[in-house]
């Protein structure tokens, strides 16, 4: 969400630094009520994600109308008087999204995908800042960070480092679950029955609550998918000989994937939780995405995320993954590809083509692929070998 | 034509990723959300477009700078527009009005409309209107961009424009 609110780099995101933490607070409250929402579909559905109600009326308005908080207007096409052909006809979110011109009834906003906040943090990025915090606010063992680079300090601890506010939608911690860490760590296991690539500073699994109900046949079955939607590529133009592209199998592991999904969302299970943790991860990213305050401040400029993300490790003496570069560039695509699978319209033979098939879906499928196999050693280009 | 199943699941994938467009792209190039998806807050100043009517280089001074002319495909004459974006944001669709006067008496001769795409900030585009019936005297013009006050602007006084154009070859 902050990458969104940011607009532009470096501008938009020096001064999303700078706000005040109520202000940050008030800006995913007003994106969690302006949530893409269809009544009509069913709860959990990316177009219906949850019915949680945000902070009431009488206390978010008149803070935002305060701040000058407004969402997106939307797609353009969509909001001219008379656009030529609508964007929208025909899709899931058709519905869900409402272009109104005023501002507190306007539904534009869709957040990332859990996966996004998965693929963030197994580069260690939470855990580094964590270190950084505790250097700059404990000491000067790191030096003294810049003026602006104390706006994101304040911010970062306030948001992301101590429990929210009560009330809020970001207000997930409770007595019952105490730990933002372990419960992000649970989200992730029920979701995509993985848990992340690192445990506790000193090497040791980090201890969360593991959900009997997970989905552990996640990996499995994405990997099939991915496998069966690279010979659907590399055979796109193939136009002689045998063709091995099976789109009732890709439509098949589609809707394996979006059953096993949806299973996690029934009645908007989890959807506060991805909110959460997403945006939490998406402050993270924006840090590194440029030379941010904080990374001048360590002296950690370079000229990408994982580059300025490995420099900050070895100043706080924390590793970062080795695979940070894949773990940031499959977030975005994975995220929205997976949203896709989640509308659940598409999962059927007639359009299982449309993964592989030239656009903007194919560029995605294509840098999934190539990111999944390098992280996880297993080449996704390559045929399933079974033993027998 | 109806779109098939495909078309439409592509449709779908390209909505949800302008609903989840973000500045920065992977190859780190400093790409700017478009208008349309920018979240307005008071902590963070948005950038506003500026539309202005802007003189065409030429040796004319006075009203008839803004007198640029041109010959369409038919030989008509043409009266070129040219609206320049100097704010520090991308200005979305809006309307250009040219309103020729009758000098004669000082009506409204005509009045004419023309949409003017999408300006990157810092660029400008060339917007023609037909002027035929100012071909046989002296016509005075009024340019107005951003006319029926579509965008938002940080500067609306530099708007408009008055221009002159003399009878004569082009």
């Amino acid at each position: 969400m902050f990458r969104r609110f940011a607009g532009k780099i470096p501008e938009g995101a020096l001064a999303l630094f700078k706000c005040h933490p109520l202000e940050l607070t008030t800006l995913l409250e007003v994106a969690w009520k302006s949530r893409a929402h269809d009544a009509a579909k069913v709860l959990g559905h990316p177009g219906h994600r949850s019915d949680i109600l945000p902070v009431p009326d009488f206390w978010l308005n008149p803070m935002s109308r305060a701040a000058s908080i407004e969402p997106p207007t939307g797609s353009e096409a969509v909001i001219r008087p008379l656009p030529p052909v609508n964007p929208l006809t025909g899709t899931t979110l058709e519905n869900a999204l409402n272009f109104s011109q005023d501002p507190t009834q306007r539904r534009t906003v869709l957040w990332d995908h859990l996966i996004y906040a998965y693929m963030v943090e197994n580069t260690r990025i939470y855990e580094i800042f964590r270190r950084v915090l505790y250097e700059f606010l404990y000491g000067e063992k790191l030096g003294v960070p810049l003026p602006d680079a104390q706006h994101w300090l304040r911010n970062t601890e306030e948001l992301f480092y101590r429990d929210p506010p009560s009330f809020f939608i970001t207000s997930i911690t409770s007595d019952i679950r105490g730990d933002l860490r372990a419960n992000r760590r649970n989200a992730y296991q029920r979701m995509f029955g993985m848990d992340l690539n690192h445990g506790t500073e000193d090497g040791k699994q980090y201890p969360y609550v593991r959900a009997e109900a997970a989905n552990n046949e996640f990996v499995p079955t994405f990997e099939e998918f991915l496998r069966e939607v690279w010979i659907g590529i590399e055979n796109l133009k193939n136009g002689i000989g045998p063709n091995p592209t099976d789109d009732a199998k890709i439509a098949d592991l589609a809707e394996k994937l979006h059953d096993m999904l949806t299973t996690r969302r029934i009645n908007g299970n989890l959807s506060r939780e991805e909110f959460v943790f997403v945006s939490m991860m998406s402050w993270f990213h924006l840090t590194v995405e440029f030379d941010s305050p904080i990374v001048v401040s360590l002296r950690a400029e370079a000229s990408s995320p994982e580059q300025r993300l490995f420099k900050i490790a070895q100043r706080v003496g924390l590793p970062a993954h080795g695979l940070s570069k894949s773990y940031f560039d499959i977030a975005d695509p994975i995220s929205r590809v997976l949203i896709l699978i989640e509308t659940g319209a598409y999962n059927t033979p007639a359009a299982a083509s449309a993964f592989y098939k030239e656009g903007f879906l194919q560029d995605a499928m294509k840098t999934i692929i190539r990111h999944w196999s390098i992280i996880t050693g297993r080449e996704m280009k390559a045929r399933k070998v079974t033993t027998t | 034509m109806t779109e098939s199943t495909v078309e439409i699941a592509q449709k779908e994938f390209s909505v949800i990723r302008d609903l989840l467009l973000v500045p920065l792209k992977p190859d780190s190039r400093n790409e700017e959300l478009p208008s349309h998806r920018k979240w307005r807050s008071g902590c963070i100043p948005l950038g506003l477009p500026d539309l202005v009517p802007v003189k065409p280089s030429s040796d004319r001074e006075g009203l008839e700078s803004f007198c640029n002319l041109r010959e369409g495909e038919e030989g008509e004459k043409l009266l070129v527009v040219t609206v320049e974006n100097r704010g520090n944001a991308t200005a979305p669709q809006s309307t250009t009005r040219v309103t020729f006067v009758d000098l004669s008496n000082f009506n409204i001769s005509e009045t004419s409309d023309k949409t003017t795409p999408e300006i990157p900030a810092g660029k400008s585009v060339e917007l023609e209107f037909d002027m035929q019936r100012c071909s046989s005297s002296n016509c005075l013009f009024i340019i107005t961009v951003n006319a029926k006050f579509e965008i938002d602007e940080s500067d609306l006084t530099n708007n408009v424009a008055i221009g002159l154009c003399r009878p004569g070859p082009l």
